[in-house]
């Protein structure tokens, strides 16, 4: 399918056959990249006699039934997993954008010695081997008593996010022009009111953006999660999810329909605000 | 404090009073890399200098030297691991970019449920990791998963695959859900930088005779470049620590057939529970991906250029 749009574009003369070319590889595509988020949809809320059934039924909706969910909620503190997520997540992401903000606007308005060190350690931040640090982080929060504890992987969530937030809000801050800035200095605004009241204002579209970025990001974390949380009552949604895969005896339409249940707060965050976040990730790419 | 320019200017220079306020804004973030990212590298790097095994602790040494590193550059199964982590990695970029330039060709002109299209292609990159793997844990399973029986249904294949058991199709499987995963931010920023390159190019080049690959290959890929030599780093930074698909999908199994250099530092140190060797081989990691960051920016950007896209 490459390059078919392409192509068609340019084809005048037999522009029916280019449309029916774009609109059927296009559609092939589709169906073949999105098949898996309709494959966990259907096979989240249906019995487990459908889902072993031979052969394999491509479109069960006759037997809707949301039984998988409530057998897990009933046998699994999956409520408590669920607020568990939310909070770090939410927390991690406010604390992202807030060091993103002061940070990317520190990075895109000023040149100053250091500079170009801090933009090598936030390029630095994305090479680290997550498991590396997986170790010594494990010991210097069990050093601060946060080991165990939503508190400390919250933390470690802000460490991985503000990188990404600031790199993304300094893309936002060098499209707002400085005159207005300037103007608000000089009516008497100290330098970190014109930021506060008169740049961050304009700024919304990439917070949000960028809250939604460290939202996704947290909500979806794994290994540190997995690694720094001992207790099953202080899991994240993402690792209750994962070991409910390693029991003996493995419920495919349980295990869907939780892996649903985590992916639906994500999809809507996005159908709802995908203009922001398209905005936010090519705002520092495509200047590059 | 007194008005005063903001603009772009060198300040902490000789002869200038240095200016804290850019040190301020930039304070609490720096704080928390330290803190958390540096200092625990840090302390990654001293205790790979030593000799630390969980549960036997008679045994541990604060300081071996290298022994770790020397077990570690003698072991198969490192380079094993390293080969799988680079192998990886090179197919799961250069797949997701090409099914991304693909996508974002695709949409890159209006058209009539233009707007539908672009946001089921975006889907896959917002279904998080764990959901992800479950699932085509699910598809890809032996017995009871719809791609052999898709497959079988299409004449394709005559028995079932163990897509996830066998040694030869585990990390071809791997790739697939990788490239799944990935290809949508390819997508994203490609059609972004797509569609800052002005149409005019595209009508000079056919008035020079160009064909229509001719545009292609002399105007789309040149007015791609900035926003594939960032892509292809990010990418590459990206799938060679990636970690949960591979471990939730198959653990590193069948007999390591997947098992990257991630994957085996984990195990060393959650399954062997030696942190030395662990932090070791975390090390020859970061190494790694410094060295080819540093040389991939020289070769691309030629130089030290790489200020500008920090």
């Amino acid at each position: 399918m490459t390059g078919i749009g392409g192509r068609c574009e340019s084809l005048r003369i037999d522009r029916g056959v280019g449309r029916g070319l774009l609109y059927g590889g296009l559609t092939v595509a589709v169906v073949l990249l999105a098949f898996p988020m309709y494959w966990m949809f259907t096979s989240a809320f249906q019995e487990e006699s459908a889902i072993f059934a031979y052969p394999p039924r491509l479109a069960p909706f006759g037997a809707f039934t949301l039984q998988p969910l409530v057998t897990l909620f009933q046998q699994k503190p999956m409520a408590r997993w669920l607020v568990n997520s939310l909070i770090v997540s939410v927390l991690s992401a406010g604390a992202s954008v807030l060091l993103g903000v002061w940070g990317g606007y520190a990075l895109s308005r000023f040149r100053f010695r250091g500079r170009t060190l801090a933009g090598f350690l936030i390029l630095l931040t994305q090479m680290l081997p997550g498991s590396l640090i997986i170790i010594p982080l494990y010991m210097i929060l069990t050093d601060l008593s946060l080991n165990n504890s939503l508190w400390g992987l919250t933390l470690t969530y802000i460490s991985f996010n503000a990188p990404f937030s600031i790199w993304m809000l300094k893309g936002f801050v060098e499209g707002i022009p400085r005159d207005l800035e300037e103007q608000g200095l000089i009516d008497g605004c100290s330098r970190m009111g014109a930021l506060t009241r008169i740049t961050l204002p304009l700024m919304v579209p990439g917070l949000v953006a960028t809250f939604i970025f460290g939202f996704i990001a947290a909500w979806g974390e794994y290994v540190f999660a997995l690694t720094l949380l001992d207790s099953a009552s202080e899991w994240t949604y993402a690792v209750g999810v994962a070991s409910l895969k390693g029991e003996y005896q493995v419920h495919w339409n349980e295990i869907m329909s939780a892996s649903f249940v985590s992916t639906l707060p994500v999809l809507l965050l996005f159908l709802f605000m995908q203009r922001y976040l398209l905005a936010g990730l090519t705002a520092g790419g495509v200047k590059g | 404090m007194e008005p005063r320019q903001v603009e772009p200017r060198t300040v902490g220079y000789l002869g200038r009073r240095l200016d804290p306020f850019p040190y301020g804004l930039l304070l609490p973030s720096m704080a928390v890399l330290a803190f958390l990212l540096l200092y625990p590298i840090g302390r990654a790097v001293l205790t790979s200098l030593g000799r630390t095994v969980l549960f036997r602790p008679q045994a541990n040494r604060a300081f071996i030297g290298l022994g770790n590193y020397a077990y570690l550059l003698t072991d198969p199964r490192t380079w094993h691991s390293l080969y799988l982590a680079i192998l990886y990695s090179t197919v799961v970029v250069m797949g997701s970019m090409l099914v991304g330039l693909g996508t974002a060709l695709a949409v890159r002109r209006p058209f009539r449920g233009r707007a539908i299209y672009r946001m089921a292609l975006i889907i896959p990159w917002v279904i998080p990791p764990v959901a992800t793997s479950l699932v085509w844990s699910w598809m890809l399973d032996y017995q009871f998963g719809v791609v052999n029986h898709l497959l079988r249904l299409a004449g394709i294949v005559g028995a079932p695959i163990g897509w996830l058991t066998t040694t030869g199709w585990a990390m071809p499987s791997m790739f697939l859900v990788g490239i799944w995963k990935m290809y949508p931010i390819a997508s994203v920023m490609l059609l972004a930088g797509l569609q800052v390159i002005p149409d005019e190019l595209y009508e000079a080049a056919k008035i020079d005779g160009a064909s229509r690959l001719g545009g292609f290959r002399h105007v789309t890929l040149p007015g791609l470049k900035p926003v594939y030599g960032v892509l292809a780093l990010l990418l590459t930074l990206w799938s060679f620590r990636s970690f949960t698909y591979i471990y939730i999908m198959t653990g590193g199994g069948p007999s390591q057939a997947t098992e990257t250099a991630v994957v085996l530092v984990y195990l060393q140190a959650f399954k062997f529970y030696d942190f030395g060797v662990a932090s070791a081989l975390g090390v020859l990691m970061l190494l790694t991906l410094v060295v080819f960051t540093v040389v991939y920016l020289k070769l691309v950007y030629g130089g030290m250029r790489s200020e500008s896209r920090a």
